[in-house]
């Protein structure tokens, strides 16, 4: 039992409160994905029935099946196949009418209008209303729930600005203008129930599947919804879902043909996948990186920050962290790509000369030692990959490897030098959470009211150009200025036979189901 | 007249103390050591920290965290818990889990068929081949090829379960396609509905203690084998088997019969390990989630199941050698 928590696993899909945590709040509700899988399921005319087996490898029973609180594997992946949600997003944040047909706000991004598709069913046969949108918008934003969307929605709605208009028409109306509404409620997080569910353990959603099991005895199965409002999807009959911690057998159980799809392939084993298998690879699914608290001593000091920037030889690391992915990174939270990516920006050259300059220039005389705490997994890797490289740029890191059962309760927010990794989010999530005062993910202590003003600005137009300009703008403030090293992106890979087709990652790298099919 | 009958009480009763009976003293002294792991068991779990924002998430506010607090009691002073804690067990309540926030009973139940099913067929699976080897290799078994035995048993000994579950799984799983790699196939349809996926983990699990039974009977054996008694029996004309199986099994055995009784709990933690590997759904792979989850209630149900089973396990072990062993019946009394 090597691994029950595997590393990626955590962030990646968030592994529920197993790793606990922030981050997984942020991989819940944050956005994963990339770039095109490398798999692409080939065309042709998809055929109907069979049953998927799909192994995770970080899976707890004793969750709740509960969309608004999903925060592990198991529940993201029912959340996003049973129930839908107003907004489809893929893993690049390109937006498709789900629930909703068409949405649009007023020039001030105040007020949000949603207008719902006509002739959607539940699984228990009964019509989607407004009334369901406004009862599931409510239930996220009561804090008793503790759902994993409050905190991205919170700073901009109120239970009272929700509210049906008519019977297929809902109005959210804000507190702050917001024009990327559309992109946070794609995540299944925010996914419509039927009004007045309290019990979820049946799963009543408007999904391509319903929940045919979901208990204690790990058995989570989900079945054909026939009602299902998209033209012949889904083409499965059933999804078989188990939990296999350990990656070797994982691995073994999709190569021998137990397993259709698996997820969590690490490193090498991605190699191994050949012959009636393949991998599946979504990159950009995090980030990972050295978070320091930017003002406290001797963090404060923007020369020894951009020493420790310049001393990270970042294609080594990555090598090291994410094998295969490849993919460095300027110090800024949005991966190379990214169309809000500030176009033209470069990832700080590995330069130890320069580095030892920097930090005579900030009056240190020897070796600049520190200590940074991260715990088993990426996290440590980077750590450590980091120390080694750095030492010739005269900087010492003193990785101390902390369990991660205590990580977030003694060491995350409380010492200033961390190794992280974050999975990816939107621009306009990512920057307010992470940099912006009072963000619940400022771990740099990065304050500059010039960056603030950039954000909400960039948050509140709806002018795609002047998004782009003032994200961009933020993006260098936090590149030039913040307490964070970070040296590149990892993927999350999966495993599957090569008869399974038709994967389609979401906002937030959870798959959806509909279009799967077995060839 | 008083005196005398002091004089004559006073001695007896020193010279005899009543001893309770033998079935009274171990009964508490299975009580006491059961009292002993819930103090053990709760103070490890209170010691790992409030779990509230683990479970919660970084994000909950604190107003959600101190009603998180509020509802499990974690607001409470540690003795105050433990003691509500105790209460419950007594009563059979096992608490309320973090996680799914029912009872922790019904997170249990479902994984305790498959469990106790696998840990018997390990155990047996144990037996079946541990002692006739052990025993055929003490009294037969000279040179060469017993020290080849010997050393086949360390070799797998030194194997920690987790590799030697993989190497099987390899074997019998992808090269040969015997059986199923993981056993998911448990979680769906009856308890006996996948008799496969059952294989591969009770063999991992008995290999854990195969070797250590087979080398512990093969000692005994061996000694017995030597005694006078054995070698009368030889002359008044006994052959095998039943040399073997009459006269030296049943004085080779109390002590084995001691430690298949131990492992006998021992074999669960070859269960933790082996269901991880297997992705077999028991109270192994439930222990192992809710501590990564920190669902501690959960743990300290599994855990208190477990000490439990190994307390009375480690008793009818010393209740069935008592009972096969003459000697023994009168000097426990």
């Amino acid at each position: 039992m090597t691994n029950v928590i595997n590393r990626r696993t955590m962030l990646k899909t968030g592994a529920g409160a197993a790793l606990g945590v922030g981050l997984l709040g942020l991989a819940a509700c944050g956005d994963d994905g990339g770039s095109a899988p490398v798999a692409a399921g080939a065309a042709g005319s998809p055929k109907k029935g069979g049953t998927l087996r799909w192994a995770v490898a970080a899976g707890n029973a004793t969750q709740v099946p509960d969309p608004a609180k999903a925060g592990g594997t198991m529940p993201l992946l029912i959340a996003t196949n049973c129930y839908d949600t107003l907004v489809r997003a893929d893993e690049n944040y390109t937006l498709t009418p789900a629930l909703a047909t068409e949405w649009s706000s007023t020039p001030d991004a105040l007020t949000w209008t949603f207008k719902l598709r006509p002739g959607v069913k539940f699984h228990d046969g009964s019509p989607l209303t407004a009334q369901d949108v406004v009862y599931s918008f409510k239930r996220i934003l009561d804090p008793a729930l503790a759902a994993v969307g409050l905190a991205q929605i919170g700073p901009y709605l109120q239970a009272s600005g929700i509210a049906a208009a008519d019977q297929s028409t809902v109005k959210l109306t804000l507190t702050k203008a917001n024009a990327f509404i559309p992109v946070m409620v794609s995540h299944a997080c925010f996914s419509i129930v039927k009004d007045g569910t309290t019990d979820f353990s049946k799963g009543n959603g408007t999904g391509p599947f319903t929940l045919a099991g979901f208990d204690a005895a790990a058995r989570t199965s989900l079945a054909r919804f026939d009602g299902y409002w998209q033209d012949n999807k889904p083409y499965l009959d059933a999804i078989q879902i188990v939990v296999i911690a350990e990656d070797a057998t994982r691995l073994q159980a999709v190569t021998s043909g137990s397993q259709d799809v698996v997820d969590n392939i690490t490193g090498a084993n991605t190699l191994l996948l050949k012959g009636s298998v393949e991998p599946y690879m979504l990159k950009h699914g995090g980030w990972v990186g050295l978070t320091m608290f930017g003002d406290t001593s001797p963090f404060d000091n923007r020369k020894i920050i951009e020493a420790m920037q310049y001393a990270a030889d970042r294609k080594k690391i990555m090598s090291v962290v994410a094998p295969g992915i490849d993919i460095i990174s300027p110090d800024i939270p949005i991966p190379p790509g990214d169309p809000f990516f500030p176009s033209g920006m470069q990832p700080r050259p590995y330069d130890p000369d320069r580095a030892k300059a920097l930090l005579k220039e900030a009056g240190v005389s020897g070796n600049f030692t520190f200590d940074v705490y991260a715990y088993e997994g990426d996290k440590l890797d980077t750590a450590v990959s980091f120390k080694s490289t750095a030492e010739a740029g005269g900087i010492n890191a003193n990785v101390i490897t902390w369990p991660h059962a205590t990580f977030f309760t003694d060491i995350f927010k409380k010492k200033p030098a961390i190794g992280i990794s974050v999975a990816r989010l939107h621009v306009s999530q990512a920057l307010p959470r992470l940099y912006s005062k009072g963000g619940d993910l400022n771990i740099t202590h990065f304050s500059n009211p010039q960056f603030d003003e950039l954000v909400s600005q960039a948050t509140a137009t709806a002018d795609e150009a002047k998004q782009k300009q003032l994200f961009s703008d933020a993006l260098t403030l936090v590149n030039d200025g913040a307490a964070n090293v970070i040296p590149g992106w990892e993927g999350q890979v999966y495993g599957k036979n090569k008869r399974v087709q038709g994967l389609d990652a979401s906002n937030g790298a959870h798959m959806y189901l509909a279009g799967a099919h077995l060839s | 007249m008083t005196d005398t009958a002091q004089q004559a009480g006073r001695p007896r009763t020193t010279r005899a103390p009543r001893r309770l009976p033998y079935l009274v003293r171990q009964l508490i002294t299975l009580l006491v050591t059961l009292f002993a792991i819930t103090i053990v068991i709760f103070g490890l779990t209170a010691i790992a920290g409030d779990p509230a924002r683990d479970i919660l998430g970084q994000y909950a506010t604190d107003e959600q965290v101190v009603a998180f607090q509020h509802l499990h009691h974690l607001d409470q002073p540690v003795v105050l818990r433990y003691l509500e804690w105790l209460g419950g067990v007594l009563r059979g309540d096992l608490g309320t889990s973090y996680q799914s926030n029912g009872p922790v009973w019904d997170v249990i139940s479902p994984r305790l068929g498959p469990s106790v099913v696998l840990v018997l067929l390990s155990w047996v699976l144990t037996v079946v081949i541990s002692v006739p080897i052990g025993l055929w290799s003490g009294v037969r078994l000279r040179g060469k090829r017993d020290a080849s035995l010997t050393f086949v048993t360390l070799i797998v000994a030194a194997f920690p379960e987790f590799v030697l579950g993989l190497m099987l799984a390899i074997l019998l799983g992808v090269w040969l396609a015997w059986l199923p790699v993981d056993s998911t196939a448990v979680s769906y349809g009856g308890l006996f509905d996948s008799p496969s996926a059952y294989v591969l983990p009770a063999i991992t699990i008995a290999l854990g203690t195969i070797p250590y039974i087979i080398r512990l009977m093969r000692a005994n054996a061996r000694e017995v084998a030597s005694e006078t008694y054995v070698r009368a029996a030889v002359l008044r004309g006994v052959t095998e088997p039943s040399l073997s199986l009459r006269h030296i099994l049943p004085n080779a055995a109390p002590p084995v019969v001691t430690a298949l009784g131990l492992q006998f709990a021992g074999l669960i933690g070859g269960v933790v390990v082996a269901e991880t590997l297997f992705g077999f759904p028991g109270m192994g792979q439930l222990l192992a989630q809710s501590a990564a989850s920190r669902d501690a209630p959960v743990v300290e149900a599994l855990a208190l199941m477990i000490g439990a089973l190994f307390v009375v396990a480690n008793l009818a072990a010393d209740a069935i050698v008592v009972y096969v062993t003459p000697k023994l019946r009168d000097t426990v009394r």
